[in-house]
């Protein structure tokens, strides 16, 4: 996988947009569910997540490879795109709007999606209760199944920092849980 | 409990996808994007690229090269200090020896004093 990784990205700095589109494809799900938690909805979490893979496109001959997956380096352009959004104060956006944007869904579809969407929106609801590093740490280290390592190298933080407030943002959540 | 009801929140998060019409809206949008790699810059890089690449093969080459030259060269060395150990004992013991064998020693050490035994 790393190998793999490594080869389409030397590709896609060359200006291979097909190996920049295998690039996408992959970590699509991750970015846009990373986002999607930070934000108030699924339009918004799209348009970020737009923003995320075309900053990444432009930004790609520049590359540095460092020895993570370049999963690692699409999580920091998209945690610094949502501390932009905020930035720019963008109002919230009603928060249903699955049905518009998904006409593809059948009804069965529909109640699946539903369901994930409440039990999702209590995450996110509490998640919102935390302070941003908490939220980070979370999203990446327990729905994105990612290595200390890589989360750190993601926040820009140290491998210490990350286990202290891995402790820490556990904690608290566990007690907005109780 | 509460350990349960987090993992259970955490798992349900993991099902949240991005819908087909963003993914291929996207990959669309991503296609239209010009990039800052016009051709001539594709072309020096790739050629970059493959110097850099014919550069290890060429230093690898010329490495092992090396190595069996060093170590051809110092088995040659090897046999010469064996012929000059030999050469030097027999300068030492200033030995008798046969005509034929004078003969021999003529060849292989030609400085040597050779006392011939009658």
């Amino acid at each position: 996988m790393e190998d793999l990784d490594k080869e389409l990205v030397r590709r896609a700095r060359l200006g291979d947009k097909d190996a920049f589109a295998a690039i996408y494809e992959h970590n699509l799900p991750r970015i846009y569910r990373f986002i999607y938690f930070k934000t108030a909805n699924r339009a918004t979490a799209e348009e970020i997540t737009q923003e995320v893979f075309l900053a990444a496109l432009r930004a790609i001959p520049r590359y540095h490879d460092e020895g993570f997956l370049v999963s690692s380096w699409l999580y920091e352009i998209a945690r610094n795109k949502v501390i932009d959004f905020y930035r720019s104060k963008k109002s919230d956006i009603s928060i249903d709007e699955e049905l518009e944007e998904r006409p593809e869904l059948t009804s069965t579809d529909f109640v699946k999606t539903m369901e994930t969407k409440i039990e999702a929106d209590k995450l996110k609801n509490l998640l919102k209760k935390l302070p941003e590093d908490y939220q980070n740490i979370i999203l990446l280290r327990f729905v994105e199944d990612l290595s200390n390592e890589e989360v750190a190298h993601s926040l820009g933080k140290s491998l210490g920092a990350v286990r202290v407030l891995q402790h820490r943002a556990l904690k608290a959540l566990r007690k907005l849980v109780e | 409990m509460t350990k349960e009801r987090i993992h259970n929140l955490f798992d349900k998060a993991k099902e949240i996808k991005p819908s087909e019409g963003f993914l291929s809206r996207t990959r669309a949008r991503l296609y239209e994007e010009p990039l800052d790699h016009p051709r001539s810059q594709f072309f020096f890089e790739s050629l970059h690229f493959g110097a850099t690449q014919a550069g290890i093969y060429a230093t690898a080459a010329c490495a092992a090269a090396f190595i069996i030259y060093m170590s051809s060269s110092i088995s040659v060395n090897e046999k010469q200090s064996v012929a000059m150990k030999r050469t030097e004992q027999i300068e030492d013991y200033k030995i008798d020896v046969t005509l034929k064998d004078a003969r021999y020693y003529k060849e292989v050490a030609p400085n040597v004093f050779v006392v011939v035994s009658k």
